[in-house]
């Protein structure tokens, strides 16, 4: 099978080194070429773009749906819980103060 | 494409209810102690670990300090816009001016003397270390912090 491919193969390379073009190439064919190859290259999107589409695509495999999910789970517990304490300090501060102000008649606002 | 925007928009949400839902949760016991009658006598149970019996006390000594600081609070009003007025009509330390001062300082120290019974008594009724914890933290905020202030602005 193997011999039988590369005497294929050795024959196409004789066929094509025997070729030649009989037609004259348009002019300036070979800048052409090079813009066009220049100008698909620049519409290929951009590294973080492809990133993100990989990403994106990867969103509908069970594994990584499941690390996004609890990634975000936890943001959202880490954010509340730090909000709360925040609040809780924040409510803490100022009822001690208030305490303050309503035993001392010259912290009371008048 | 459509599990991924589905996926998306779920994470999303469950961030926004797990934020919601813990943050609720952890400041659930704060808003019910804001919305008591006397939510800073209920700071001064959670702060100062009282149990239900001293807290009790507490509250009717708070109520009993409370009545009689409302009469010391007219006084001070009363005492204020009178050296107000006396401060308006001259431009030296009169006689007048003299008298109320001294009358305005005799209040102070009257006014502080009750707080100071006041806190004393409560403190008392506090088991001894966190009845301690209070003192030095109310004397600090109120007695020590108006000493301060008056050497700051001296």
């Amino acid at each position: 099978m193997n011999d039988s491919n590369s005497k294929r193969d050795a024959a196409l390379d004789t066929m094509l080194k025997r070729w030649q073009s009989e037609e004259n190439l348009a002019p300036r064919f070979e800048e052409r070429v090079w813009k066009r190859i220049a100008h698909a290259e620049a519409k290929r999107p951009s590294r973080w773009a492809a990133f993100w589409l990989e990403i994106w695509a990867g969103l509908s495999r069970p594994s990584l749906a499941a690390v996004y999910l609890a990634l975000l789970l936890l943001t959202g517990m880490a954010g509340g819980y730090y909000h709360a304490r925040l609040a809780e300090s924040h409510t803490l501060d100022e009822l001690s103060t208030r305490y303050v102000q309503m035993v001392d008649p010259y912290q009371t606002r008048h | 494409m459509r599990r991924s925007l589905f996926i998306l928009i779920t994470g999303f949400f469950l961030a926004v209810a797990a934020y919601a839902g813990l943050y609720f949760i952890v400041t659930a016991k704060y808003h019910s102690m804001e919305r008591s009658p006397e939510p800073e006598i209920a700071w001064l149970k959670r702060e100062f670990h009282l149990s239900d019996t001293e807290f009790e006390r507490i509250c009717q000594m708070h109520d009993s300090y409370m009545s009689g600081c409302a009469e010391r609070c007219r006084q001070i009003d009363e005492k204020n816009e009178e050296l107000r007025k006396l401060l308006a009509e001259t431009n030296a330390v009169t006689p007048k001016i003299e008298k109320a001062l001294a009358d305005a300082a005799l209040l102070r120290a009257e006014c502080q003397k009750q707080m100071l019974n006041h806190f004393f008594e409560v403190s008392r009724t506090m088991p001894p270390d966190q009845g301690g914890r209070y003192l030095a933290w109310v004397q600090n905020q109120t007695i020590l912090a108006d000493s301060h202030q008056q050497m700051h602005h001296h």
